[in-house]
Protein backbone atom coordinates (compact mmCIF):
# COMPACT_ATOMS: atom_id res chain seq x y z
CA UNK A 1 0.00 0.00 0.00
CA UNK A 2 0.83 3.55 -0.40
CA UNK A 3 -0.48 6.31 1.96
CA UNK A 4 1.37 9.94 2.58
CA UNK A 5 3.61 10.55 4.72
CA UNK A 6 1.98 12.24 7.60
CA UNK A 7 1.28 11.28 11.04
CA UNK A 8 -2.62 11.18 10.27
CA UNK A 9 -2.09 7.73 7.61
CA UNK A 10 -0.38 5.64 10.75
CA UNK A 11 -3.93 4.62 12.31
CA UNK A 12 -4.59 3.45 8.29
CA UNK A 13 -1.32 1.61 7.90
CA UNK A 14 -1.56 0.00 11.38
CA UNK A 15 -5.01 -1.52 10.40
CA UNK A 16 -4.03 -2.46 7.13
CA UNK A 17 -1.01 -4.60 8.36
CA UNK A 18 -2.85 -6.04 11.01
CA UNK A 19 -5.54 -6.86 8.79
CA UNK A 20 -3.40 -8.31 6.24
CA UNK A 21 -1.19 -10.50 9.02
CA UNK A 22 -4.57 -11.99 10.34
CA UNK A 23 -5.08 -13.41 6.77
CA UNK A 24 -1.86 -14.73 6.74
CA UNK A 25 -2.92 -16.57 10.14
CA UNK A 26 0.14 -14.84 11.95
CA UNK A 27 -0.87 -15.31 15.97
CA UNK A 28 -2.21 -12.01 17.60
CA UNK A 29 0.78 -11.40 20.01
CA UNK A 30 3.33 -11.25 16.86
CA UNK A 31 0.97 -9.39 14.84
CA UNK A 32 1.44 -6.78 17.19
CA UNK A 33 4.51 -6.86 17.31
CA UNK A 34 4.64 -6.74 13.72
CA UNK A 35 2.46 -3.78 13.47
CA UNK A 36 4.19 -2.30 16.13
CA UNK A 37 7.51 -2.38 14.43
CA UNK A 38 5.80 -1.21 11.07
CA UNK A 39 4.64 1.83 12.92
CA UNK A 40 7.73 3.06 13.99
CA UNK A 41 9.28 2.63 10.80
CA UNK A 42 6.22 4.52 9.22
CA UNK A 43 6.72 6.98 11.75
CA UNK A 44 9.95 8.04 11.06
CA UNK A 45 9.20 8.68 7.70
CA UNK A 46 6.80 10.20 8.17
CA UNK A 47 8.55 12.67 10.49
CA UNK A 48 12.05 12.83 8.75
CA UNK A 49 11.63 12.22 5.45
CA UNK A 50 9.96 14.75 3.65
CA UNK A 51 10.70 18.84 4.39
CA UNK A 52 7.61 20.44 5.76
CA UNK A 53 6.68 21.47 2.43
CA UNK A 54 6.62 18.84 0.50
CA UNK A 55 3.82 15.79 0.48
CA UNK A 56 5.72 12.77 0.16
CA UNK A 57 4.62 9.05 0.24
CA UNK A 58 5.00 6.33 1.87
CA UNK A 59 4.98 2.60 0.53
CA UNK A 60 4.16 -0.39 2.50
CA UNK A 61 4.94 -3.99 1.40
CA UNK A 62 4.50 -7.04 3.25
CA UNK A 63 5.45 -10.38 2.08
CA UNK A 64 5.39 -14.06 3.63
CA UNK A 65 8.92 -15.62 2.71
CA UNK A 66 9.74 -19.18 4.12
CA UNK A 67 7.92 -18.97 7.73
CA UNK A 68 9.22 -15.19 7.96
CA UNK A 69 6.95 -12.01 7.57
CA UNK A 70 8.57 -9.56 5.73
CA UNK A 71 8.29 -5.76 5.61
CA UNK A 72 9.86 -2.68 3.94
CA UNK A 73 8.79 0.86 4.53
CA UNK A 74 9.98 3.17 1.44
CA UNK A 75 10.20 6.39 1.50
CA UNK A 76 11.98 8.75 -1.18
CA UNK A 77 12.69 11.80 0.79
CA UNK A 78 15.97 12.04 2.49
CA UNK A 79 16.05 11.91 6.34
CA UNK A 80 16.36 14.76 8.52
CA UNK A 81 18.44 13.23 11.85
CA UNK A 82 16.74 12.87 14.63
CA UNK A 83 16.60 15.41 17.59
CA UNK A 84 14.89 15.20 21.14
CA UNK A 85 14.60 12.69 24.14
CA UNK A 86 12.37 11.06 21.90
CA UNK A 87 15.24 9.81 19.60
CA UNK A 88 15.84 5.80 18.64
CA UNK A 89 12.88 4.56 20.73
CA UNK A 90 11.23 3.38 17.47
CA UNK A 91 14.21 1.58 15.83
CA UNK A 92 14.80 0.06 19.56
CA UNK A 93 11.08 -1.15 19.13
CA UNK A 94 11.99 -2.36 15.38
CA UNK A 95 14.97 -3.87 16.77
CA UNK A 96 13.24 -5.23 19.61
CA UNK A 97 10.23 -6.90 17.83
CA UNK A 98 11.69 -7.85 14.89
CA UNK A 99 14.86 -10.85 13.59
CA UNK A 100 16.83 -8.56 12.04
CA UNK A 101 16.50 -4.48 10.60
CA UNK A 102 17.93 -3.04 7.97
CA UNK A 103 17.90 0.57 6.67
CA UNK A 104 19.57 1.17 3.44
CA UNK A 105 19.62 4.81 1.90
CA UNK A 106 20.14 5.55 -2.09
CA UNK A 107 19.51 8.64 -3.89
CA UNK A 108 15.80 7.06 -4.36
CA UNK A 109 15.23 7.25 -0.97
CA UNK A 110 15.18 5.42 2.75
CA UNK A 111 14.19 1.68 2.92
CA UNK A 112 13.58 0.07 6.30
CA UNK A 113 13.67 -3.65 5.49
CA UNK A 114 12.28 -6.20 8.65
CA UNK A 115 12.06 -9.75 8.81
CA UNK A 116 10.54 -12.32 11.60
CA UNK A 117 10.21 -15.63 11.60
CA UNK A 118 6.47 -16.78 12.91
CA UNK A 119 4.12 -19.26 13.61
CA UNK A 120 0.79 -19.59 11.25
CA UNK A 121 -2.18 -20.99 12.69
CA UNK A 122 -1.96 -19.98 16.57
CA UNK A 123 -4.17 -17.50 18.04
CA UNK A 124 -5.58 -16.73 14.20
CA UNK B 1 -12.70 13.40 27.40
CA UNK B 2 -11.81 13.16 23.53
CA UNK B 3 -8.39 12.39 23.31
CA UNK B 4 -8.46 13.33 19.27
CA UNK B 5 -9.99 10.79 16.88
CA UNK B 6 -8.29 7.52 18.32
CA UNK B 7 -8.41 7.92 21.99
CA UNK B 8 -10.85 8.39 24.43
CA UNK B 9 -10.16 9.47 27.51
CA UNK B 10 -11.98 8.82 31.28
CA UNK B 11 -11.99 10.60 34.14
CA UNK B 12 -12.84 9.17 38.22
CA UNK B 13 -12.18 10.57 41.49
CA UNK B 14 -10.87 8.86 44.19
CA UNK B 15 -10.63 11.56 47.30
CA UNK B 16 -7.12 13.23 45.67
CA UNK B 17 -6.50 10.86 43.71
CA UNK B 18 -7.17 10.93 39.99
CA UNK B 19 -7.51 8.09 37.80
CA UNK B 20 -7.63 8.84 34.16
CA UNK B 21 -8.10 6.08 31.59
CA UNK B 22 -6.91 5.85 27.62
CA UNK B 23 -9.43 3.75 25.22
CA UNK B 24 -7.95 3.52 22.29
CA UNK B 25 -4.52 4.48 20.33
CA UNK B 26 -1.77 6.79 21.55
CA UNK B 27 0.43 7.96 18.52
CA UNK B 28 2.11 10.67 17.27
CA UNK B 29 -0.89 12.12 15.59
CA UNK B 30 -2.79 12.14 19.10
CA UNK B 31 -0.18 12.03 21.10
CA UNK B 32 0.09 15.94 22.23
CA UNK B 33 -3.79 15.99 22.67
CA UNK B 34 -3.77 13.36 24.79
CA UNK B 35 -1.15 14.62 26.85
CA UNK B 36 -2.79 18.10 27.24
CA UNK B 37 -6.52 16.20 28.04
CA UNK B 38 -4.30 14.63 30.95
CA UNK B 39 -3.07 17.90 32.00
CA UNK B 40 -6.16 19.46 31.49
CA UNK B 41 -7.53 16.49 34.12
CA UNK B 42 -5.76 17.21 36.73
CA UNK B 43 -6.08 20.06 39.54
CA UNK B 44 -3.17 21.43 41.61
CA UNK B 45 -5.66 19.85 44.65
CA UNK B 46 -5.10 16.43 43.49
CA UNK B 47 -2.33 14.62 45.34
CA UNK B 48 -1.48 11.80 42.96
CA UNK B 49 -3.02 10.95 39.49
CA UNK B 50 -3.17 7.32 38.54
CA UNK B 51 -3.02 6.55 34.66
CA UNK B 52 -4.69 3.21 33.64
CA UNK B 53 -4.06 2.00 30.32
CA UNK B 54 -5.67 -1.61 30.77
CA UNK B 55 -8.19 -0.54 27.70
CA UNK B 56 -5.10 1.28 25.41
CA UNK B 57 -5.21 -1.02 22.59
CA UNK B 58 -1.80 0.79 21.11
CA UNK B 59 1.28 3.13 22.48
CA UNK B 60 4.31 4.04 20.39
CA UNK B 61 7.64 5.61 20.95
CA UNK B 62 5.53 9.00 20.89
CA UNK B 63 3.33 7.44 23.45
CA UNK B 64 6.45 6.13 25.68
CA UNK B 65 7.98 9.76 25.62
CA UNK B 66 4.36 11.15 27.00
CA UNK B 67 4.14 8.81 29.96
CA UNK B 68 7.96 9.94 30.96
CA UNK B 69 7.60 13.61 30.32
CA UNK B 70 4.16 13.05 32.60
CA UNK B 71 5.57 11.79 35.22
CA UNK B 72 9.04 14.00 35.57
CA UNK B 73 6.75 17.20 35.47
CA UNK B 74 3.94 15.63 38.10
CA UNK B 75 7.01 14.84 39.90
CA UNK B 76 8.39 18.27 39.91
CA UNK B 77 4.99 20.05 41.05
CA UNK B 78 4.89 17.13 43.87
CA UNK B 79 2.26 15.19 42.81
CA UNK B 80 2.56 11.38 42.67
CA UNK B 81 2.34 9.39 39.19
CA UNK B 82 1.32 5.54 39.05
CA UNK B 83 0.92 3.72 35.62
CA UNK B 84 -1.13 1.06 35.44
CA UNK B 85 0.10 -1.51 32.55
CA UNK B 86 -2.08 -5.01 32.54
CA UNK B 87 0.19 -7.76 33.31
CA UNK B 88 0.34 -9.91 30.53
CA UNK B 89 0.21 -8.21 26.81
CA UNK B 90 2.23 -6.30 24.63
CA UNK B 91 1.74 -2.53 26.61
CA UNK B 92 3.65 -4.41 29.28
CA UNK B 93 6.49 -5.67 27.37
CA UNK B 94 6.97 -2.41 25.84
CA UNK B 95 6.81 -0.34 29.21
CA UNK B 96 9.38 -2.83 30.25
CA UNK B 97 11.67 -2.80 27.60
CA UNK B 98 11.83 0.91 28.26
CA UNK B 99 12.06 0.35 32.16
CA UNK B 100 9.40 2.73 32.77
CA UNK B 101 9.15 1.36 36.15
CA UNK B 102 12.47 2.77 37.24
CA UNK B 103 10.87 6.49 36.33
CA UNK B 104 7.34 5.64 38.45
CA UNK B 105 5.54 3.22 39.68
CA UNK B 106 4.32 0.59 37.59
CA UNK B 107 1.12 -1.76 38.87
CA UNK B 108 -1.38 -3.79 37.36
CA UNK B 109 -4.63 -2.26 38.12
CA UNK B 110 -5.91 0.67 39.63
CA UNK B 111 -6.52 -0.98 42.54
CA UNK B 112 -3.17 -2.00 43.35
CA UNK B 113 -2.36 1.95 42.86
CA UNK B 114 -4.90 3.22 44.90
CA UNK B 115 -3.38 0.63 47.76
CA UNK B 116 0.05 1.98 47.19
CA UNK B 117 -0.97 5.32 47.78
CA UNK B 118 -2.32 4.62 50.77
CA UNK B 119 0.49 2.29 51.83
CA UNK B 120 2.55 6.09 50.92
CA UNK B 121 0.23 7.66 52.54
CA UNK B 122 -0.36 6.09 55.92
CA UNK B 123 3.35 5.71 56.12
CA UNK B 124 3.88 9.66 56.18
Amino acid sequence: MTTPAAPSALVRIRRAVDSWLADQRIGREAGWEIVAACHEACANAAEHAYPPSLSGSIAIEGRLENGRVVMSVHDRGRWRPSRGRNRGRGFTLMEHFMDKVDIERSEDGTTIRMERTVDRGEGA
Amino acid sequence: MNGGELARLTRVTHGTTVIVGIEGDVDNSNADAVRDEIDGSLSNLAFALILDLSQTRYLDSAGIQLLLDLGERLRGRGQQFLLCVPPRGPLRLTVTLFELQRAFPVTGSPEEALAQIDAVGASE
